[in-house]
């Protein structure tokens, strides 16, 4: 849904004079649609369920024996009841699904037009959550009402049973329209904020999210963005962003500079007693820090031999191969910047460094930091023209598409990197495919273990054992298990991963499960990958001290 | 005879306390481990001096048994691990003498060891038994290739004493209820002190057992059988299952068979894990009577 967002405050205040601010959202009073509402506080809520609602209305019903019943359709006419053709009917029952959990308070059960005599002699109002257990609210055997309306004491449940507990023999008994009312939240909510317009012509960079809710249990909030250069959504924005539930200052990897930004807060609850509240939200922006950054990541082969026909985008799944990651600068009204971080779905090796084709020298023209995965390069010479960068390295990659990410920083605000968009050149730019050659998603022959034995002594010499290994063609983090065992299969020490493709380390203390260093010996080790199809690898480590 | 049975539980009945040495737990007999190693009762032949010293009273000939075994084949990575022992037991003085060496071998790490047990019969029903075992592990420093950096050599060498005892409880049928008592290493707290507790029954036809062992705060439970077959070879077919209870919770299973061939033994064992996909580990063992 796109619902209209009102907002009664909005504050810009000045972080930096000249180049951050902050965008606000303190309250959001004047929302009022059918998923969301706003609390008294000015907080963003579930919507709430009017008591006048009937919940059943069109919900599917069912009768004792499992056939489609017209007892929600909203029509007492006689052509629209359950008529049981019968006046043996104790236990026989309708039974209203309400599509989720609802909190319920009445129910009311109507006989057709002109019918005052076949109707519920003795009846039993039943709920469930699960549609196994029921608990009865109200048992009445001596009815003698053709309209029922009964209220109890609040209740939560998706399951409406009403069941006949009384016959006089002589009636059948038929029910125009069963009706359930109650109130409660909906389970789930969506705010599709407006269009908001950073206010002035140049595009902005985006900066840190944050925002402040109360999220009890049984319910969540997450939150989406998008950036776009118009001031309404079309194929020029970007996609939403997944879905975040972290609030403690995220920063986003959307598209920028731009000048229009929108976000989407999503609220469910699995207890329609509670919701979530969304009571404060933040966006940090500023000045650019280039007019524009692009970037396209392409395979070099000017310095090995390749026997391969692939084109320059495409590279063999587990071979180390050279990369050319091209930069292009276009600073213009922008701060400029003196520092570039680069992401890599693998471990790189950066060999080189160009700056309008000349050769950097490391150290004296600029730095290296980063895990691998991550390389931050810093230069010596801050960067205020338009530049083209082209940063060499050598990995190996595993997945069928891998994605490279970066931005640029003005280290005046190293809160704020602007991130580096796919150059024009394709729109996957910023990604090599993966073919061929590993099957599956782990080849063993790339298992190293070492040092083996180690001595978990607390001597800071090989105190602990790494296992080296490399998953492929696994796209998103999946649950690996490092399980270690004594030579009698009894298990002492269990890991629990998420990993994805890629090479990674694993490390083991020698501690049990229990933190206790395991005595000298000879251990099994096993590593199973939930890849959706059954896959481990295993191997002896000796513990010596 | 009852003062034996409770001075025995009394002197088992100890903590239990992390360990090394834990090879030992995989068993240094062919016929035991196809039976899941469920012969605390109804242990025999020379071997049995791993697992039950008072199983080697009554034995009343010399016989001397050859054990290998090759543990985990399949594993991807680490050295190839193989298990050996040599076991004999001849009479002496009203009892029966065992003596052992047994070993595990796993390219830069090793483990040995020396072991000496007696048993006797005391009475008709009571069968006691002691042993002394030594037991040493040494496993090569490890050496950086890139750095040449070389970590000590370390090794260890432990005395373990062990006490058992095998009791008939009763006469069913044709067959004998057996109860079998054994605590390993009782007397060091590094070592692997094992408590031990078995009944089996022993028919013509088949015998059963089901042991219960604790180990380092673990318990397992053994059940294991044979069916003699009987024949010109005395063919036995054996098979057996164990489990660990609690967190560490896995689970085996054993199968093996076992004949003679005038006064050479025979036997074979198969062993499968559910929790480690490395192969199935195999034993055999050799045995001579004279």
């Amino acid at each position: 849904m796109i619902a209209r967002l009102l907002l009664l405050f909005i504050a810009v205040s000045a972080l930096q004079a000249s180049a951050q601010s902050t965008f606000v959202v303190e309250t959001w009073d004047g929302i009022s649609e059918e998923e969301v509402q706003v609390d008294s506080a000015g907080a963003l809520i579930l919507g709430n369920v009017d008591s006048e609602t009937n919940l059943a209305l069109k919900r599917p019903a069912f009768d004792h024996s499992g056939d489609q019943v017209k007892v929600t359709d909203g029509k007492t006419d006689k052509r629209s009841v359950w008529n049981t053709l019968t006046s043996s009917v104790f236990n026989f029952f309708v039974q209203i699904d309400l599509d989720e959990p609802r909190l319920i308070d009445r129910v009311v059960v109507v006989s057709p037009d002109g019918n005052d005599t076949d109707f519920m002699k003795g009846y039993s109002i039943q709920t469930s959550i699960d549609n196994i257990v029921f608990s009865e609210q109200i048992l009445n055997t001596r009815n003698l009402e053709s309209r029922i309306d009964t209220t109890f004491t609040p209740v939560v449940a998706r399951y409406v049973r009403v069941q006949i507990k009384a016959i006089d023999r002589v009636h059948d008994v038929q029910v125009a329209e069963v009706e359930v009312y109650g109130g409660g939240f909906l389970s789930a909510g969506i705010l599709t904020a407006d269009v908001t317009d950073l206010g002035v012509a140049t595009p902005k960079n985006f900066g840190k999210i944050r925002w402040t809710a109360d999220i009890p249990e049984g319910t969540k909030l997450t939150m989406q963005f998008r950036t776009g250069p118009t001031s309404s959504p079309n194929d020029s924005w970007s996609d939403w962003t997944e879905a975040v539930d972290e609030n403690g200052g995220v920063l986003l990897k959307l598209p920028e500079p731009r000048r229009y930004f929108q976000y989407q807060a999503t609220l469910t609850t699995e207890d329609p007693g509670v919701s979530p509240r969304l009571t404060g939200f933040e966006m940090d922006f500023g000045t650019p820090v280039a007019d524009m950054v692009t970037g396209e990541v392409v395979r070099d082969d000017s310095e090995v031999a390749v026997t391969d026909t692939l084109p320059n985008d495409e590279v063999p799944v587990g071979v180390v191969r050279s990369f050319l990651f091209n930069l292009q600068a276009d600073i213009g009204s922008g701060s400029g910047f003196e520092s570039v971080n680069l992401e890599f779905p693998n471990r790189v090796q950066v060999e080189k460094v160009l700056l309008d084709g000349t050769v950097l020298a490391r150290g004296s023209d600029y730095s290296l930091a980063g895990d691998g995965r991550t390389v931050t390069i810093r230069f010596t010479d801050r960067i205020e023209t338009d530049v083209a960068i082209q940063v060499e390295f050598s990995t190996v990659l595993f997945d069928e598409f891998n994605s490279f990410t970066g931005s640029v920083v003005d280290l005046a605000f190293p809160d704020n990197p602007q991130q580096i968009e796919a150059s024009g050149s394709r729109d996957d730019a910023l990604g090599v495919f993966g073919v061929g050659l590993i099957d599956g998603v782990f080849d063993k022959d790339r298992l190293e273990v070492a040092p083996n034995p180690f001595s978990p002594n607390g001597d800071g010499r090989f105190d602990v054992v790494q296992f080296k290994y490399e998953l492929a063609k696994i796209s998103i983090p999946r649950p690996v298990t490092l399980r270690v065992f004594d030579l009698t299969g009894r298990s002492v020490r269990r890991i629990d991963l998420m990993q994805k493709s890629g090479s990674h380390l694993v490390e083991w203390d020698g501690r049990d499960d229990d933190g206790d260093v395991v005595s000298p010996g000879l251990y099994l080790f096993q590593v199973d990958v939930d890849s959706g199809e059954e896959v481990s690898f295993n191997g002896a480590v000796g513990v010596s001290y | 005879m009852h003062r034996a049975i409770l001075f025995s539980l009394s002197f088992v009945a100890v903590s239990l306390t992390p360990s090394w040495g834990a090879f030992e737990t995989l068993g240094q007999s062919s016929r035991a481990s196809a039976m899941s190693d469920a012969v605390i009762a109804q242990g025999e032949g020379a071997d049995v001096l791993w697992y039950n010293p008072a199983g080697l009273a009554g034995e009343g000939t010399r016989q001397v048994v050859v054990d290998y075994a090759r543990l985990y084949p399949g594993l991807d990575v680490g050295p190839d691990i193989n298990s050996w022992s040599l076991s004999y037991v001849q009479g002496l003085a009203g009892g029966d003498l065992g003596v052992g060496i047994a070993g595990l071998g796993a390219g830069f790490y090793t483990e040995n060891a020396l072991g000496i047990g007696y048993g006797r019969s005391m009475g008709e029903k009571l069968d006691v038994g002691l042993g002394v075992r030594m037991l040493r592990w040494a496993a090569d420093g490890y050496r950086d290739p890139e750095t040449g950096v070389q970590d000590e050599d370390g090794s260890g060498l432990k005395p373990g004493f062990d006490l058992g005892l095998r009791y008939d409880l009763l006469t069913i049928e044709e067959g004998m209820l057996v109860l079998g008592i054994s605590g390993l290493h009782l007397n060091e707290p590094d070592t692997p002190r094992r408590l031990l507790l078995g009944v089996g029954y022993d028919h013509p036809l088949y015998l059963a057992e089901v042991d219960l062992e604790l180990v380092d705060g673990d318990r397992r439970v053994r059940v294991g059988g044979e069916y003699k077959l009987g024949g010109h070879y005395d063919l036995r077919l054996r098979a057996g299952a164990s489990g660990i209870a609690g967190d560490g919770a896995a689970g085996e299973v054993d199968g093996g068979i076992g004949f003679l061939m005038g006064s050479l033994m025979f036997n074979y064992s198969y062993h499968y894990s559910s929790e480690i996909s490395t192969g199935a580990n195999q034993r055999l063992s050799l045995g001579y009577q004279f």
